[in-house]
């Protein structure tokens, strides 16, 4: 980590700790409370909560699968189906056996990292691009399960209980908003931690070369299905926080094109960066939202009449994005810690 | 017979990920555009029908170009993950300027290949579906030809190998990526005049594109007669999906049953069916 | 190089602000135009882009010549209609974003054109009291709460058909039970019409094995399914599906020679007739198509000449848009409410919300003359879907022509599939 300068890691704490000095506590705190506090604020909406659980949830998502393709270079299309496992799991044991949410929401995350590990499997022997293969199917075999075994629900999905602590039931966009919230921020941590753990460490290395890294004595057989069981997990946890947010889960609300969307986030934001996992998932999901809600201001602008601004503020939310990646093939993260290391900098360019 | 038309738009990923090493998730868009041109030339302007297939392969190429030039260009030399990520992207923006151009409707051009199918004693065979599949055969044999005799075929393989490493024996990887680029738009205008033809032209055409990429990976990426062999094969597997597995287990399997059998290839060939295998070392 | 790069980043972020800004700009100046007098929302969180694009703009349509209809003719003095749209992009989660905008607007009326998103907003609706006019899926509509729909219940639609097929049946005289056999999309729209099988083996049609084709929206070969349709001796297939998936089936049979052995059923009105002929050609000749709407090709009818002006005016052009019918009807079935409402019960304008609107629909909504468009509409607290009555059509020379008058079909409440 790139700290300032006087600051000297004198113990094995000091040098291990994320955040380091008073004043990224300040601003970390300072954050944590921001969070807390911003429904207060006065232009805060029911519709832009509800846009920022949205965001959040798939956040959550995206850090899974940055630590599984960012981290251990394993690929996956597959993302939104194990997010399906998750939601359902928890829609059928709240809905069948009335488990509460607080039981059912690590459930889920465990389903899905199980089924995870399950589809992970060809990672063993398969790569780069075949894998993708892998996790397609997996897209399309969980998805014709949910919809054809009738103990899952069938086409028509299954209703989902809200979550409750005592009287309180979870089901408003405000109370989702914090609920969601401090799962995603301990998810954000572990996320952060796992990659720089061993185990972080270990993924890097399969990234990087698989065959130098079992020659270095890494199972390349626990390590592969870890980071499906991990990636996965995340998946599961925002499938989970999905269905409560929701309230109705069905097979239709994941498909194959928002999985390839989740790649790319992570492109867009930085492969590798937890930070980039976090702003490719904002600046996407956030163009989309600004482009449809003002699409149909379009339509005054003349040549884009009727419904076709729906069209062209398609194409222009493409056009943004297109401009983002040419300007930053390698990722917003990576400008980020440019800037952050220009600006420490200043006076002198290095 | 659908494997015909899934090895065609196979071929257009396949040969896009050969030289550049790009999976073009934006192929199935670029049947749209080819469909909806073909359709404007010969249904609004009202052109000879072979005329305006003609005109679309020319903007068809021209197009490919277009988009190379303003999207891919500037990437060169960059990670190939950026490179993926623009195609996701183009996906949206091309379905965007279709919708806004030509709206959500469906429409038809004339009839070309003759309708009434063929028979042979007990096999029915739909004539649309036998052009689409010679064509696609004359198209792939040809393609095949081009990387194996042409210097342009060898130098956009060589491109595919390491961009700097092809600069530095003197090959223009810009130029090879806008001849790959128009050629895959090409091979997609004339799969979307086909299947245009087929089932009507609409924006929808584009969610072949999605299909088709799968069958582009179980082929082996790089292996142009890999494409082939696993168009069919997806074609087949499905078919024998409906046809014998549906009764005993229950309907719907056709979306699942080819993965389930993929997946076990998969296991067994891991670089797909035809795919280069790659000598690691370290 | 570097330098040159950071400068391309400051025009690029100025760029990107400055796009989004201009819309909110643009939209700025249109709002000073506002009229006097009460607006009453109605958002539309609607497919523009997504994969059902093709009807659900054409739905929008039809409210929005409905809404500027109602406009020019004053139809509900002092009220105005505003329409906002919304595009979901085919996709739940985004319909649900589109909602909390549309109620952050103030919006009374809603039209949520995703099923699986009305599934989802249920029970939202009436914790917000707002009116949801939706696409007729049953188990969205029953038990009924604030969702109503101005079309007919896909699963009344389905028991109209299995009532028709009887008929026909014993018409060519023929003895024993009619076979039947579901070819469906296997998607929640496509099974819409099996979970009333048990009706149809009741009225006494014995109901095949169902088949399946998709999900996707790419049209897959449905030779083995025909087939074995045929091996079962199925005399009457019937289909719930999209519109180009409806063609392909139509073009496999006649490929198979099955057309003159089978009669082919289309179940609800987005398989629209043009494109089933633009697409299916000769292979749609003779097909069957049930639904709650009258074709816009009975240029006879009031209600189609009356639609048919409306597009032409507003649009410029004329299209065989039959989605466009359910829109029409259901800003009709609205304005009608908020006008019984101020008129009978003396709601005054500035109270209507979508309470009143709810209350007006239950109670002022009684056989609503559509001009032939549908049957009389007739909405009740217990049965929300306000077409009673299914028509039924066949192809010839391109166009769905009806065979048959408007005739009743009974409120189906009950969802569940024969056991096999």
């Amino acid at each position: 980590m790139q700290l300032p300068s006087g600051t000297i890691n004198d113990s094995y704490e000091k040098d291990m700790a994320i955040i380091r000095t008073r004043w990224q506590w300040v601003m970390f705190i300072g954050f944590v409370v921001l969070i807390f506090v911003f429904p207060a604020f006065p232009f805060v909406s029911n519709y832009l909560l509800r846009i920022i659980n949205n965001i959040v949830i798939a956040m959550i998502l995206v850090l899974g699968l940055n630590i599984l393709m960012g981290y251990a270079g394993q690929v996956s299309l597959g993302q939104g189906a194990f997010m399906a496992v998750g939601a359902y799991t928890v829609a059928l044991l709240g809905h069948k056996l009335g488990v509460p949410f607080w039981l059912s929401l690590p459930a889920a995350g465990l389903s899905a990292g199980i089924v995870g590990v399950i589809f992970g499997a060809p990672s063993l022997r398969v790569k780069g691009v075949y894998l993708a293969l892998a996790t397609i199917a997996a897209q399309f075999i969980i998805l014709w399960i949910v919809r054809h075994v009738h103990a899952f629900g069938g086409v028509s999905g299954v209703p989902n209980p809200p979550a409750a602590i005592g009287t309180f039931t979870i089901n408003s966009q405000l109370s989702n908003y914090y609920l969601i919230i401090v799962v995603a921020i301990i998810m954000t941590f572990a996320a952060k931690n796992i990659a720089r753990s061993k185990i972080g460490r270990a993924f890097v290395a399969i990234r990087d070369n698989d065959l130098a890294a079992e020659v270095m004595g890494i199972s390349l057989f626990r390590y592969k299905l870890l980071a499906f069981f991990i990636g996965c997990f995340f998946a599961g946890i925002a499938g989970g926080l999905w269905a409560n947010l929701i309230g109705h889960v069905q097979d239709e609300q994941f498909p194959l094109i928002n999985s390839i969307w989740y790649t790319g986030m992570i492109m867009v934001g930085g492969q590798g960066y937890t930070l980039g996992a976090i702003i490719g998932t904002f600046l996407l999901l956030g163009v989309q939202e600004i482009v449809v809600l003002y699409g149909p201001s379009l339509s005054h602008i003349p040549g884009v009449g009727g419904s076709g601004y729906a069209g062209f503020s398609q194409f222009l939310m493409a056009l943004i994005i297109v401009l983002f990646i040419i300007f930053e093939p390698r990722g917003l993260a990576h400008r980020w810690q440019i800037f952050k290391s220009s600006y420490r900098l200043h006076p002198f360019s290095y | 017979m659908n494997g015909g038309v899934y090895a065609l738009i196979a071929l257009g990923i396949v040969l896009i990920y050969k030289s550049t090493r790009v999976l073009n998730i934006a192929q199935g868009q670029f049947l749209v555009v080819g469909a909806w041109i073909a359709f404007t030339f010969s249904s609004k302007i009202g052109l000879n029908i072979w005329l305006s297939f003609f005109l679309t392969l020319v903007a068809a190429i021209i197009i490919g170009f277009l988009i190379e030039r303003f999207t891919f260009r500037p990437l060169i030399g960059q990670p190939i993950s950026a490179l993926i990520t623009m195609t996701i992207v183009l996906m949206a923006g091309i379905e965007g300027l279709v919708l806004w151009i030509w709206g959500g409707w469906v429409e038809t051009f004339p009839d070309f290949i003759p309708r009434e199918p063929i028979r042979m004693g007990n096999i029915v065979l739909s004539q649309q579906l036998l052009w689409m599949f010679i064509i696609a055969m004359v198209f792939i044999g040809g393609f095949a030809l081009f990387f194996k005799y042409t210097r342009t075929g060898l130098a956009m393989r060589a491109t595919a190998e390491d961009h700097q490493v092809a600069q530095s024996v003197g090959i223009s990887v810009k130029t090879v990526f806008g001849q790959t680029w128009a050629i895959a738009a090409l091979i997609g205008a004339i799969g979307g005049i086909i299947l245009g033809s087929l089932y009507g032209v609409s924006y929808q055409l584009g969610e072949w594109g999605l299909k088709v990429l799968t069958v582009a990976i179980i082929g082996g990426l790089d292996s142009i007669p890999g494409a082939i062999v696993a168009g069919l094969m997806l074609g087949l597997l499905e078919k024998v999906a409906t046809g014998y597995v549906d009764p005993i287990i229950g309907g719907g399997l056709e979306a699942v049953f080819p993965f389930v059998i993929l997946l076990i290839v998969l296991m067994i060939k891991p670089y797909g069916l035809f795919g280069l295998k790659e000598i690691e070392r370290i | 190089m570097l330098k040159k790069k950071s400068n391309y980043w400051v025009i690029l972020v100025f760029l990107a602000i400055a796009l989004l800004l201009l819309p909110s700009l643009i939209g700025c100046t249109k709002k000073s135009s506002s009229p006097t007098g009460v607006t009453i929302i109605i958002g539309i969180v609607s497919d523009m882009t997504g994969a059902t694009a093709n009807t659900a703009i054409g739905e929008i349509w039809g409210w929005e010549d409905a809404a500027k209809w109602g406009k020019e003719t004053n139809l509900v003095p002092g009220v105005n209609f505003e329409i906002i749209t919304y595009d979901n992009k085919f996709d739940v989660g985004r319909s649900i974003n589109g909602y909390e905008m549309i109620k952050g607007r103030n919006a009374s009326v809603t039209h949520v054109q995703m099923t699986g998103a009305n599934y989802a907003l249920k029970d939202k609706y009436a914790t917000d009291k707002i009116v949801a006019m939706i696409p007729p899926a049953p188990k969205a509509l029953h038990p009924p709460g604030w969702a109503f729909t101005a079309d007919m219940a896909y699963t009344d639609q389905a028991a109209a058909a299995y009532q028709w097929l009887l008929e026909d049946w014993k018409k060519e005289g023929k003895s024993g039970k009619p076979k039947m056999g579901w070819l469906t999309w296997d998607a929640d729209y496509g099974h819409s019409g099996l979970i009333v099988n048990w009706y149809a083996s009741e009225i006494g049609i014995e109901v095949l094995q169902t088949e399946f084709y998709g999900p996707g929206p790419v049209p897959s070969d449905v030779t083995s399914q025909l087939l074995r349709l045929k091996d079962k001796g199925a005399n009457y297939v019937v289909s719930v599906g999209p519109d180009i998936a409806w063609a392909n089936i139509l073009k496999d049979a006649n490929k198979l020679g099955l057309s003159n052995s089978m009669k082919f059923v289309g179940v609800a009105n987005v398989i629209f007739s043009a494109d089933l002929a633009k697409v299916a050609q000769e292979a749609a000749e003779g097909s069957y198509l049930v639904m709650a709407n009258s074709s816009l090709y009975e240029d006879n009818l009031p209600g189609v000449q009356m639609l048919r002006q409306m597009q032409e005016k507003y649009r410029g052009e004329w299209r065989d848009n039959l989605p466009g019918v359910r829109g029409w009807l259901s800003m009709q079935l609205i304005m009608e409410a908020v006008k019984q409402a101020i008129e009978k019960d003396n709601v005054k304008p500035e109270q209507v919300n979508g309470e009143v609107i709810k209350a007006s629909l239950e109670k002022n909504i009684n056989n609503f003359d559509t001009g032939g468009l549908s049957g009389p509409l007739t909405i009740t607290p217990d049965n929300h879907s306000a077409s009673r009555m299914a028509k039924v059509f066949q192809m010839r020379g391109g166009k769905h022509l009806p065979i048959t008058d408007f005739f009743e079909a009974p409120h189906m409440t009950r969802f569940e599939d024969v056991k096999k």
